[in-house]
């Protein structure tokens, strides 16, 4: 499908509600790693600050049915879209969007925040998954192979490895050694502590898809145990991120 | 090809005053030697069963009749290109009447290779290949064969092949391959690497029977944005361990355009085998088809088809790429590939149980061009055939189920030409006239062309 037909779908769709009866489709829980928890993470919050009805479907090859390969990704009456950005558009053309009292400025500032945070945190969290060799053994392999028979789930994790390791290779960060993406979580940690200040957002008085990310984040690295805490130690020294981290839940995922 | 310069002399034929005539039933010989020329890497217990009978003959009729009963058996073993035959008189040989068979065989070069081209279900393909007949010298052969086919589907396949040189048309297979294809009926595109092993061969009252076991890795991915969200569900990976075991009785004079003679194919098929429950499930399927030969060369052809499956996973139903469907142009014309049977948003979903039925007409072709050569691969014919899908469902009676396959039936005829292409497939072009059709079901009015290997 080309972009002209998809984003005249997209206008098209926009003219109808938000139906009911949207479905939010994730991976099995035992199957999901830090990334796609992020990711899940992510949407959820933001359909909870739209006060969005949705359902969350887990299913085994919730990769393999999303159209840009990957999770989550939302079922809306015909429409199928994935990932927080497109999401983030498509409930736009909705009606439902959280930027709408930011001004331009704020909004070029909003999503260079989101990009630094997939810039770091993103990547951090695919380098701790995927080659970093004790969580890699403990964590991330048992769990990704887990879910289809042998050989094929050690098959999936290879070529799964090996793929994840070319694109940090390709960002850079395949040489980085763990103290080095540490250190670079640390410091994006001091950054959006500074942005965020006393503040209960990072963008003035309601939520945006910069918290709902942030939250993601700070919280996945905070609640998912594996054997490596160094990540949850540098949010847990900002006392204002993890206040933040609390706030949101109790906000938007305690009555949900 | 071997030659043999005698022939039977039947009563009292007119003779030729330079040739000799022997009545060759009535001359006694003794079979002294046998010699075989040009064995190189094949082994000697490969070839010295199939012509030490030979030694048993007592008359030079039987002497030749052997001799080329052998010599067909050595083209069985597969190793060797030309094999011609000599019988002479004992050089050295203590009785008078002794005699020397001679097989000068040429053995196949260690490696061969080709070139070819391959049609299958409405997909043709090119085929790049590599050979080593005869490997161990027991008429083994290692095949490794690359496909470049015309839906852009990739694949290769090794193929291990051993014959059971003792039980005629018995061989063991064993092969790895991956293969791949794109059903944009189904908006889907399915990519398998596999490995399987199987055994044929003939048992009692001329069944033939082949065992099999596979294990593939299936991938299927939607070919667009726009495939409907019960194909999307089906995307992933999948593990498949089964147990095949197909039985074939065939009484017929042509695999393609018989005269005579029926088939009848059983498959079962068991999914789940070993520790690999990822894809489990039993099939089974039944095809008949009979043939009467009418006046002027007209044949009748009635084919019945019928086939069920189960889930034995409560989580999942039988996958899309399992399931049976119906429509196209050798199955049931009148409707385009996978055209009738159940469907979302235009994909076809494919069905777990299916009956189909044809009748045929055929006939030479008008006037008879070609006669005796090229135009006896053609036929004309007239035909019906009607399928329904989804006949059999958990808990449904008989008459349940004859209800729900009259309610569900589809039917067309229509006429054309059949052309039957190297004994193993064949190409038609019908009229076809749909009669009975569901709301959902693709039609194909008019004219209508395929190719394919399996028919209706």
């Amino acid at each position: 499908m080309s972009i002209l037909t998809e984003s005249i779908e997209i206008e098209l769709g926009a003219s109808e509600p938000w139906p009911r009866d949207a479905q939010l489709y994730e991976p099995l829980e035992t199957q999901m790693l830090l990334p796609d928890i992020v990711r899940c993470r992510a949407v959820e919050a933001f359909l909870n600050m739209c006060h969005l009805d949705f359902e969350v479907v887990h299913r085994k090859n919730a990769e393999d049915m999303s159209p840009s390969g990957m999770v989550p990704f939302v079922r809306c009456g015909a429409f199928i879209i994935s990932e927080l950005e497109p999401i983030v558009g498509f409930c736009g053309t909705k009606g439902h969007a959280l930027t709408e009292d930011l001004s331009p400025r704020d909004v070029a500032d909003m999503r260079a925040y989101m990009a630094l945070l997939e810039n770091t945190f993103g990547n951090a969290e695919l380098y701790m998954c995927w080659m970093e060799d004790t969580v890699y053994q403990q964590f991330t392999r048992p769990s990704h192979e887990s879910i289809y028979p042998w050989p094929l789930g050690q098959l999936l994790t290879i070529q799964k490895q090996r793929h994840t390791c070319q694109k940090l290779k390709s960002l850079d960060w395949a040489e980085k050694s763990t103290l080095e993406v540490i250190e670079d979580v640390t410091e994006a940690c001091q950054a959006i502590s500074e942005k965020l200040a006393r503040k209960d957002f990072f963008c003035g008085e309601t939520p945006t898809e910069l918290d709902a990310l942030a939250y993601a984040h700070l919280h996945t690295m905070l609640t998912v145990k594996f054997s490596d805490d160094r990540l949850a130690e540098a949010v847990k020294q900002h006392e204002n991120l993890v206040k933040f981290v609390e706030r949101i839940t109790e906000t938007f995922f305690t009555q949900h | 090809m071997g030659a043999v310069h005698a022939k039977e002399i039947k009563g009292d034929d007119l003779i030729d005053s330079n040739v000799i005539s022997v009545r060759v039933n009535d001359v006694s010989v003794t079979v002294e030697r046998i010699h075989i020329d040009g064995l190189g890497r094949t082994k000697n217990d490969a070839v010295v069963p199939e012509v030490k009978q030979i030694f048993q003959a007592k008359k030079f009729e039987d002497v030749i009749l052997k001799s080329l009963e052998a010599k067909s058996k050595l083209e069985d073993v597969g190793a060797f290109k030309k094999i011609q035959i000599v019988i002479d008189t004992s050089k050295e040989g203590g009785a008078s009447d002794g005699v020397e068979v001679s097989f000068i065989v040429e053995e196949y070069s260690r490696i061969g290779g080709g070139i070819h081209t391959s049609v299958g279900n409405n997909e043709g393909s090119v085929v790049t290949g590599v050979r080593l007949p005869n490997l161990l010298g027991r008429g083994e052969k290692l095949v490794g064969e690359y496909t470049y086919g015309s839906r852009k589907t990739q694949g290769f396949n090794l193929v291990f092949m051993k014959p059971f040189l003792r039980n005629p048309g018995a061989r063991f297979t064993a092969g790895i391959g991956k293969s791949g294809g794109e059903w944009p009926w189904s908006s889907y595109m399915e990519s398998d690497l596999g490995a399987s092993t199987d055994l044929s061969f003939q048992s009692v009252f001329g069944l033939y029977h082949t065992l099999k076991w596979e294990g593939v890795w299936r991938q299927i991915r939607c070919l667009n944005n726009t495939a409907s969200f019960a194909v999307r569900q089906e995307a992933g990976h999948s593990l498949k361990s089964a147990l095949h075991h197909a039985v074939v009785y065939d009484t017929r004079d042509h695999p393609i355009l018989p005269n005579e003679g029926f088939m009848l194919r059983l498959n079962k098929e068991l999914a789940g085998i070993g520790h690999w429950r990822d894809v489990n499930f039993w099939k089974g399927d039944i095809e008949f088809q009979l043939n009467k030969s009418l006046l002027f060369g007209t044949v009748l052809q009635g084919t019945l088809a019928t086939g069920m499956m189960q889930s034995l996973d409560r989580e999942h139903g039988p996958r899309i790429c399992d399931r049976y469907f119906l429509g196209g142009p050798l199955t049931l014309r009148g409707f385009q590939m996978r055209g009738a049977g159940p469907s979302s948003d235009g994909d076809a979903l494919g069905s777990t149980s299916y009956c189909a039925g044809g009748l045929h007409l055929y006939t030479p072709l008008p006037f008879r061009p070609g006669k005796g050569g090229f135009g006896d691969l053609f036929r004309t014919h007239l035909f019906i055939n009607a399928a329904s899908p989804d006949p059999f469902k958990a808990g449904h009676g008989a008459e349940e189920t004859m209800q729900h396959l009259a309610a569900q039936l589809r039917w067309a005829y229509g006429a054309g030409i059949v052309l039957c292409l190297g004994n193993i497939a064949r190409l038609e072009l019908n009229y076809c006239i749909p009669v009975a059709f569901q709301p959902t079901d693709k039609l194909n009015r008019g004219f209508q062309f395929g190719i394919g290997l399996n028919f209706l």
